[in-house]
């Protein structure tokens, strides 16, 4: 009898194993022919939404909000829709450090995003670490590339240089009696890096001008009454300042109140960074910068996408879309998305893997709403960059800005390979006559 | 030269306005209650924001832009006699005397730490994460120049508060009874309950008058910087490198540090930018190895 029950026992095990083993023989060929493209693309978006550079999260998420949806409803990539999560950059660097590891251990297939260049510095190893697909959307202290590679890390913008540089032309070919400068700018890797290379860009083509005064106020400080003080009873003829988000909004409001503006050029690198707030505060004949982005003027927009873009952003989120971030955000986007299409493509329509998306990153060229944006070979981004001076119109509720200087990509960037102080360094006098001349758009008045 | 030494003056003492009457509330508390409260930023970040809420109300209503000034005042009072008798008579009441000091001060700790973090989600929850400006409010008084220097008169009326205040303190503390009670309790609060002082009033009245300066010094530098959350914090780490320079306990030593502190930065700012974060710790680190119990701190007397 119990040699039965035995028999019957090993014929079920053997039976088993017979199963088990077909089903493990048989499994990894049940995909052949094609992988089942995901559900969606995952995607984490990081920008600051609370402390002094919400002013910047506001708009960026918006902005994103707006892009996602015209990218799923024009189909996704080959149907696949992106998806997005939003999360907080405030905290710091080593916060942001835990936050992005966190985030890659969800398995998202890209994490777009980042505006403080000290968040980035502290998250690019990581990123490399994990091979985790980064794209950052501002970021733009040029240390990130210089001398470092990332190989899964890019950047959709310019490095700080091109700002700092296209500041430097647009003082000298518009107000060429400048004889000091001095700068107040945030006293981490971005600021330093403006400074750097804007009082080098001067000294390149006009060594008499005298850097006075650099002052170093702590990103975030929002009290600059000191340094006020200190620009005021200097009385450089031009003070250049990199500050941004809530810190630039605090600076205006407080060197409106000390009357700086009167006394001294202002030039904004990042006029378009605060807030639309800081834009109603500005007087007439401050310098500003757009961060690679665009300048509201007086007058229509000339380019109908564009137009249309502003007038569905202001219906939408009722406010212009006048800050940096609204850009940004849709470039990082419309790049991601560019990666994907050209890497199925290239490989006859089998969904990229992160390797795959990254070559397909190098040399990408997107035509964005504000121009032609490439991605070199340095995973840093060639895109314009745009300098005006502020009038008063009553077209807006805010300043706008009249002789525009729009710099072509390719004028700015330093060449692969070179860092920004050499490229600075040995730009030549005949250099200045590339620069396009001012745009003066009619005010009617 | 000498106008760059009056700048520099002129700054130190603006700046060091807001933070004496921040450093002061914290003293005052310190040396009656002998409790150092890590939450008094908080105070100083909720007298901001209702400041910033202020504002935004009488600009919607389109009110006379004046009535800020007495808002700013209000929003103290509210803040000091609407917060500090709870917080003071439920939450710290029972670790003033612990049987044993040691268990008495880490408790005091805690518990104002723990006050401190509950305290900034109340003000995330009334007031957002969006950073407020109010730096419109600077415009409203007209500029006066000082040694060829524009200043803002409204920053030259946070002088004449910070002054007002100081002197205030000296003739209350000094010529009135409650002063004098004040200054019983914080000699000898046992001996002083024998006397028959209602010592527990006395408590709760200092830690209101305590928290609506630090509101108070919130309140008037609003305008100054961006409302938002965080700045609470960064007080709370300022007032206390500024409390240890004074003595703790030492409420016109306080005065002396905030100026010290205050013209140390503005020197700073005009010598060697690159420290100017960094210089009121090194004063503070400065003063503490010639005077480990601060300017005017005395060593405390062991009771037994």
């Amino acid at each position: 009898m119990s040699e039965g029950r035995t028999l019957v026992r090993r014929a079920r095990y053997v039976v088993a194993i017979a199963l088990l083993g077909s089903l493990v023989v048989a499994l990894p060929h049940a995909g052949v022919g094609q992988a089942p493209y995901p559900k969606a693309i995952r995607i984490a978006i990081v920008t600051f939404s609370s402390g002094q550079g919400a002013v910047v999260g506001g708009p960026t998420v918006n902005s994103a909000k707006l892009t996602i949806e015209e990218i799923n409803k024009a189909g996704g990539v080959r149907g696949v829709p992106l998806e997005a999560q939003y999360v907080d950059e405030a905290g710091g660097p080593s916060h942001n450090a835990t936050e992005f590891r966190q985030l890659a251990s969800q398995g998202l297939d890209a994490i777009v995003g980042y505006v403080s260049s000290a968040d980035c510095l502290a998250v690019a190893p990581i990123a490399d670490e994990l091979h985790m697909l980064t794209i950052f959307t501002d970021c733009t202290t040029n240390s990130l590339f210089e001398g470092h590679s990332h190989p899964y890390v890019f950047r959709t913008i310019p490095p700080a240089s091109t700002n700092a540089l296209a500041g430097a032309l647009y003082l000298l070919k518009t107000t060429p009696g400048v004889r000091t400068v001095a700068g107040i700018n945030d006293d981490y890797a971005f600021g330093r890096d403006e400074w750097k290379y804007f009082t080098e860009a001067l000294h390149t083509f006009r060594p008499e001008i005298q850097p006075v005064a650099a002052l170093w106020p702590q990103l975030g400080a929002g009290n600059y009454s000191s340094e006020i003080s200190r620009l005021l009873a200097v009385h450089p003829d031009v003070v250049y300042t990199s500050l941004w988000g809530g810190d630039l909004i605090a600076f205006i409001q407080q060197a409106l109140a000390q009357g700086l503006f009167q006394r001294s050029k202002v030039v904004l690198s990042l006029a378009t960074e605060g807030d639309v707030k800081g834009l109603e505060a500005l007087p007439a004949g401050v310098i500003g910068g757009s961060e690679n982005t665009f300048l509201f003027h007086p007058g229509p927009i000339g380019d109908a996408k564009l137009r249309q873009f502003v007038e569905v952003y202001k219906n939408r989120f009722g406010q212009y879309p006048v800050i940096t971030y609204v850009y940004t955000i849709k470039n990082s986007l419309e790049v991601l998305v560019a990666a994907y299409r050209r890497a199925l493509a290239a490989s006859g329509g089998r969904w990229p893997t992160k390797d795959d998306l990254a070559r397909a990153l190098v040399g990408l060229r997107v035509n964005t709403l504000l121009g032609p944006l490439v991605i070199r070979s340095d995973h840093q981004a060639t895109y314009h960059e745009e300098y005006g001076v502020t009038v008063r119109t009553g077209q807006y509720p805010f300043a706008v800005f009249n002789n525009v200087i729009h710099f072509p990509a390719e004028l700015l960037m330093p060449p692969v390979g070179t860092t920004a102080e050499a490229f600075i360094a040995s730009l030549k006098p005949d250099y200045l006559e590339k620069i396009p001349s001012p745009v003066v758009y009619p005010t009617g008045r | 030269m000498v106008t760059t030494a009056l700048t520099v003056l002129v700054n130190g003492l603006i700046d060091g306005a807001t933070l004496f009457l921040v450093a002061a509330g914290l003293n005052l508390i310190f040396g009656v209650a002998g409790v150092l409260n890590v939450a008094h930023g908080s105070f100083y970040a909720i007298g901001a924001f209702g400041a910033a809420t202020a504002w935004v109300l009488i600009s919607q209503a389109h009110a006379p832009p004046w009535l800020i000034f007495p808002a700013l005042g209000a929003v103290a009072a509210v803040v000091g006699a609407g917060m500090g008798p709870p917080v003071e008579r439920f939450l710290l009441r029972s670790t003033y005397l612990g049987r044993s000091r040691v268990r008495s001060e880490s408790l005091q700790l805690l518990t104002t730490y723990a006050l401190f973090l509950m305290l900034e989600d109340v003000q995330k929850l009334v007031w957002g994460v969006q950073p407020y400006y109010t730096g419109d409010i600077l415009l409203l008084l007209g500029r006066t120049r000082i040694g060829g220097v524009p200043y803002t008169n409204y920053q030259l009326l946070l002088l004449l508060v910070a002054a007002g205040v100081l002197l205030g303190l000296r003739v209350f503390l000094r010529r009135t009874t409650m002063g004098r009670f004040v200054v019983a309790v914080t000699e000898n609060a046992e001996m002083a309950r024998a006397l028959g002082i209602n010592v527990g009033w006395v408590w709760g009245a200092s830690f209101s008058l305590g928290t609506a300066l630090a509101a108070l010094g919130g309140a008037l530098s609003s305008p100054e910087i961006g409302v938002s959350i965080g700045i609470g914090a960064d007080m709370v780490v300022l007032s206390f490198a500024v409390a240890a320079v004074a003595g703790l306990g030492q409420i016109e030593g306080a005065a002396l540090a905030s100026l010290l502190i205050g013209v140390g930065r503005a020197i700073a700012v005009f010598v060697a930018p690159e420290l100017s974060t960094v210089a009121p710790y090194l004063l503070m680190l400065a003063v503490l190895l010639v005077r480990p119990y601060g300017l005017l701190g005395v060593p405390e007397q062991r009771r037994l």
